[in-house]
């Protein structure tokens, strides 16, 4: 009798562990607080900063460009000590190894620029608030692409400039493995925000 | 003993959270998950017309990021026209709103800022009942500073007619309250016409749920956007068609290519059902090329739904197309694309609205071709997702 109570309990347990592979409809699972890794074929997010000190620099470690192969990275920023631009760079690289092409908007004024730069310019910070979103192609093999929009130097209900771009990084070989923020010393402000999404895949 | 050890497994395995010691596999989930960007509300396509539609029980503070999709019906009568227009917490001050715009009209690049406005601008706008328009918004909502909005539609949009492709700033000079209700509106009673629909996205914090360990989802998730299909070419081809599609239940799709060009100066563009017929086809871009920006429309395009193109073989562009492919109405995109990078020079950055002039067809496949054969070069990756309202 007792072998059979623990043959059941052990079947329950184990059928505990895998029923959810077998169901074909949604399961509901209310609020789910996953700790470690969530994997399907979709977007987690991977790093969420909101800066409580005024910061020079951010950095997104452990990256993985070559198995996520696709990110997206959002900022809120709010203008900190110095007012400069905010740049981005991969994997530390500070060569004259990325190129933009631009169109912006501001006041009435309309315009467009294509330069090669020594990093992928995020915001070009004028005080206030910049809010941007740059989705990337992170992948090695070939160069490495990100389109970029923003708005940028908020002040009430007057902004300064918006702008949608495609940059490239001539790097062909290196994984990603990190990506820094640059700002003037200070100036990504408290309360600047910084979430980057990355691609997932089920197991 | 062997009970002791027993009531000991039981309830380290009650406590435990699922998954803490491996990945537990799951078919298809439903609920709030923390760290995934979900749908919170989907009006469904309107049955009615309406003036405007709120969408409530929000915390903008807690929530910090919303993505909302308009696709809008104008639902006036005799063609006076509309704009689809959102507020937060349903403030109409007059100046509490400003934007910056940047558009594409016909030929005419042009910009537009206005620093007192009683909304955020905007989602489309029209002059002709039932003309239709796509956007998308990102919403950076917490307070403490003004709430910032980066938003792209393609507006008025009947037949093979795209009228405005447009890019937005927006901001809200309310820095105190948190945000609880959008309002997405109409300019115009019944603006809002049968037919248009609002999808707010937002990141799920759901830090006070059960615990789990680590999760693998092989079926679907709920509520967020899903790979449909993907692929990497190993060989050079004409064309990739991705089949088995069914848009009138999905909705909505995005697809993404990371473009490698496989022969010299090719185009690249998109077909649903595999139509190749130029008149059924028309778009509005918006361009910058070096130092020029510029607009151009064609109401009858023989390159489809433009991708992009590339000058020289071994050149990459890398391209996003937001879809709206349920049928009822014309189908309609909004596609920007980083064309012609070749190490550190891009040839053009573009933004484009595009439509496709059949409103009955269910879009059940969709073809990625080019120009020329064998264009899609090695190495040419492409990935259809969409979004789980089923």
């Amino acid at each position: 009798m007792k072998k059979l109570l623990y043959l059941i309990i052990a079947g329950a347990l184990i059928f505990s562990c895998v029923d959810d592979i077998f169901a074909t409809n949604y399961k509901q699972m209310g609020k789910v607080y996953w700790q470690g890794n969530f994997t399907y074929d979709g977007w987690v997010k991977a790093y969420e900063n909101t800066l409580v000190a005024n910061a020079t620099t951010i950095t997104l470690n452990n990256l993985v460009g070559n198995t996520a192969v696709e990110y997206a990275l959002e900022i809120r920023f709010i203008a900190g000590a110095t007012a400069g631009v905010y740049l981005l760079i991969f994997n530390g690289d500070t060569g004259s190894n990325y190129g933009q092409q631009r169109i912006y908007a501001g006041g009435a004024t309309a315009g467009a620029l294509r330069s090669t730069r020594s990093d992928i310019l995020l915001i070009a910070d004028g005080g206030g608030v910049s809010q941007g979103f740059y989705p990337f192609y992170a992948k090695s093999g070939y160069g490495r692409t990100l389109i970029r929009e923003t708005l940028e130097n908020v002040v009430g209900t007057t902004i300064d400039q918006i702008y949608i771009a495609g940059y490239s990084w001539s790097n062909t070989t290196a994984e990603i493995i990190n990506a820094t923020i640059i700002g003037n010393s200070d100036d990504i402000g408290i309360g600047s925000y910084t979430c980057l999404w990355k691609r997932v895949y089920k197991q | 003993m062997k009970k002791l050890l027993l009531v000991l497994f039981l309830a380290l395995s009650l406590i435990t959270p699922q998954g803490a010691f491996a990945y537990k596999d799951y078919s298809s989930i439903d609920g709030k998950i923390n760290d995934l960007m979900q749908v919170v509300s989907d009006s469904g396509e309107l049955g009615a017309a309406a003036t405007s539609v709120t969408i409530n029980n929000l915390n903008g503070n807690t929530d910090k990021e919303y993505e909302m999709i308009v696709r809008g019906i104008d639902g006036v009568a005799g063609n006076n026209g509309t704009s689809f227009i959102m507020r937060f917490n349903n403030d109409s001050g007059a100046t509490n709103y400003g934007f910056q715009a940047l558009s594409g009209s016909n030929t005419t690049a042009s910009a537009a800022r206005n620093t007192g406005i009683g909304a955020i601008y905007r989602f489309g706008s029209s002059t002709i009942t039932g003309s239709s328009c796509l956007g998308i918004a990102h919403i950076y909502a917490k307070s403490g500073y003004v709430r910032t909005v980066i938003l792209k539609s393609a507006e008025n949009i009947y037949t093979t007619t795209v009228s405005n492709i447009m890019l937005w700033g927006d901001s809200w000079n309310n820095t105190a309250d948190n945000i609880t209700e959008i309002n997405v509106l109409a300019l115009d009673a019944d603006g809002i016409g049968i037919g248009s629909r609002m999808i707010l996205l937002k990141k799920v914090d759901a830090t006070s749920g059960k615990r789990y360990g680590a999760m693998n989802i092989k079926g679907k998730v709920k509520n967020v956007w899903q790979e449909v299909t993907k692929g990497t070419l190993t060989g050079a081809a004409t064309s990739v068609t991705i089949s088995n599609l069914t848009g009138n239940t999905d909705v909505i799709y995005r697809l993404r290519v990371r473009h490698v060009e496989g022969v010299n100066s090719s185009s690249i563009f998109l077909e649903p059902n595999g139509d190749t017929t130029t008149a059924n086809y028309g778009i509005q871009k918006l361009y910058g090329s070096d130092t020029t920006v510029a607009a151009y429309r064609s109401t009858s395009y023989g390159y489809h739904w433009w991708l992009g193109y590339a000058v020289t073989a071994g050149d990459i562009g890398y391209y996003e197309a937001l879809i709206y492919a349920k049928s009822g109405y014309v189908r309609t995109a909004i596609i920007e694309s980083v064309i012609g990078v070749a190490t550190t020079t891009i040839t053009t950055i573009e933004l484009h609205g595009s439509v496709w002039n059949n409103t009955a067809d269910e879009i059940t496949s969709l073809v990625i071709n080019s120009e020329d054969a064998n264009a899609l070069g090695i190495g040419t990756f492409y990935v259809l997702e969409k979004l789980n309202l089923n």
